[in-house]
């Protein structure tokens, strides 16, 4: 049997892209007229119809499918459903990411910096201003920030950032589930593994311990004291086997 | 693209109506009867694909389930739904390939641990009928299916893939992560082997 993956000559890559519905019509149509100055790949061409019409004979007499997919279970809906795409500019879009929502709000601190933002505090509470202008001095309440305003402005901030963090922690949750579903997935099949290397080191001992017509004393697993001692000939054909039975 | 308000119409008849790219994005936001009808639209072409590279039901009812089992939870990653039919066979030739990995290491165990009968049964199994049985098959099929298991997994696979389930050479090339030019290969060099396989067993089958 042929088992190179080595790309075909020019030739036959031609005859196969035809065979496979590769050319367009007019490549096509240019390649069935080749094959009359070409004896080689026309017989070749031929051969591969005549096994394409085997296929299609053998797969007419075949039985149906019959094959029914069942559902899972509700609780192994996938974690992870696709996430609507968000467009790429849209601001509330951005602030639903943690760290773009930080960087946008560093970004807004430093540019209320550079403007010249001050915050004096008075007897009365902080004086919010821009640039090095003498604050006005009024006594007017609407000029000031008051204390009341700063903790409103802080908790609502507070809120934002915590929501924030749970919608973070909900989505990292479930992919995390996904991660260790796969992981327990692996595992399994690493212990599968070892458990058959394991049979088989066993069934080494196995045949070292017992041969020459030796008896195997078989201690039962209650803890009781009462053993049975089988002779090897009247064990089962295949200790490993019964070991990984177990 | 489907019209959700059309509320009159049966749930069964209004997902009959949809295509396959249509169904597997309504999957992507939650549909599970959408995945459903996918699945049992796709799932009898699907279990003969992998029925013919593993080379029995029982194996191949298992595989199928796997496989729409992981596409089912995984259909979020899918970034074109109108690719879900290669992308649920590129999922169910992994897990063939692990099956036919894990029967070769069974094979070489049970070569290792096993009495000389067991081994001559084992070396016997992909089975070569002789000239004079070749009229002895119960069908064509059952013929096919023996040639099939002879050719190399990959080769068989790009056969099984572009006549039985129509994909194209690109398509191909996308589930089993080759290129286009070595599908044609694979093809070329099975198809030759399953015309020498059908000339030794007497040529004629028409």
């Amino acid at each position: 049997m042929v088992m190179t993956d080595e790309h075909l000559d020019p030739r036959r890559d031609r005859m196969m892209a035809a065979f496979c519905g590769d050319l367009s019509k007019d490549e096509e149509q240019a390649f069935l007229r080749s094959l009359e100055e070409d004896d080689e790949i026309r017989a070749e061409w031929e051969e591969l119809l005549e096994v394409r019409s085997f296929l299609h004979q053998a797969r007419a007499e075949e039985s149906p499918g019959g094959f029914a997919f069942e559902m899972p279970p509700e609780e192994a809906k996938p974690v992870v459903w696709k996430r609507p795409r968000r467009s790429a500019w849209s601001l509330p879009s951005l602030f639903r990411s943690p760290v773009a929502g930080f960087a946008l709000g560093a970004a807004a601190v430093v540019i209320l910096l550079v403007a010249g933002l001050r915050i004096d505090h008075t007897g009365r509470g902080l004086l919010v201003h821009f640039g090095g202008a003498e604050p006005a001095r009024t006594t007017a309440e609407g000029d000031f920030v008051t204390r009341a305003e700063v903790s409103s402005a802080l908790a609502d901030f507070g809120q934002a950032v915590d929501a924030q963090l749970i919608d973070y922690q909900t989505r990292s949750r479930g992919e995390m589930i996904y991660a260790m579903r796969e992981m327990n997935n692996y595992l399994t099949r690493r212990q599968e593994n070892e458990n058959l290397l394991l049979n088989q080191r066993f069934q080494n001992v196995i045949d070292d311990l017992f041969q020459g017509g030796d008896r195997l004393v078989v201690e039962p697993k209650d803890g009781s004291s009462k053993q049975s001692v089988v002779p090897v000939s009247q064990q089962g054909t295949d200790p490993a086997e019964d070991l990984r039975h177990e | 693209m489907w019209d959700g308000s059309k509320k009159d119409v049966p749930l069964e008849t209004r997902l009959n109506s949809l295509s396959d790219a249509e169904l597997a994005a309504l999957s992507q936001q939650g549909d599970i009867e959408a995945f459903d009808r996918l699945a049992h639209r796709l799932g009898d072409a699907l279990f003969r694909f992998v029925r013919r590279t593993l080379g029995n039901d029982e194996d191949a009812r298992d595989t199928c389930q796997d496989a729409l089992l992981k596409a089912y939870q995984n259909i979020g990653r899918l970034r074109d739904p109108a690719r879900f039919k290669p992308w649920l066979h590129h999922i169910a030739l992994n897990l063939c390939r692990d099956r036919y990995r894990a029967a070769k290491v069974r094979k070489a165990e049970s070569y290792e641990e096993g009495q000389p009968n067991e081994v001559r049964i084992l070396e016997a199994a992909p089975s070569r009928p002789a000239p004079d049985r070749w009229a002895e098959q119960a069908s064509l099929a059952e013929a096919l299916r023996g040639m099939l298991e002879r050719l190399s997994l990959e080769q068989r696979t790009a056969i099984l893939l572009r006549e039985y389930q129509g994909f194209s050479t690109e398509e191909i090339a996308h589930i089993t992560g080759v290129p286009a030019a070595t599908v044609r290969t694979r093809i070329f060099y099975g198809l030759k082997s399953l015309r020498r396989m059908l000339r030794a067993q007497g040529g004629q089958w028409s």
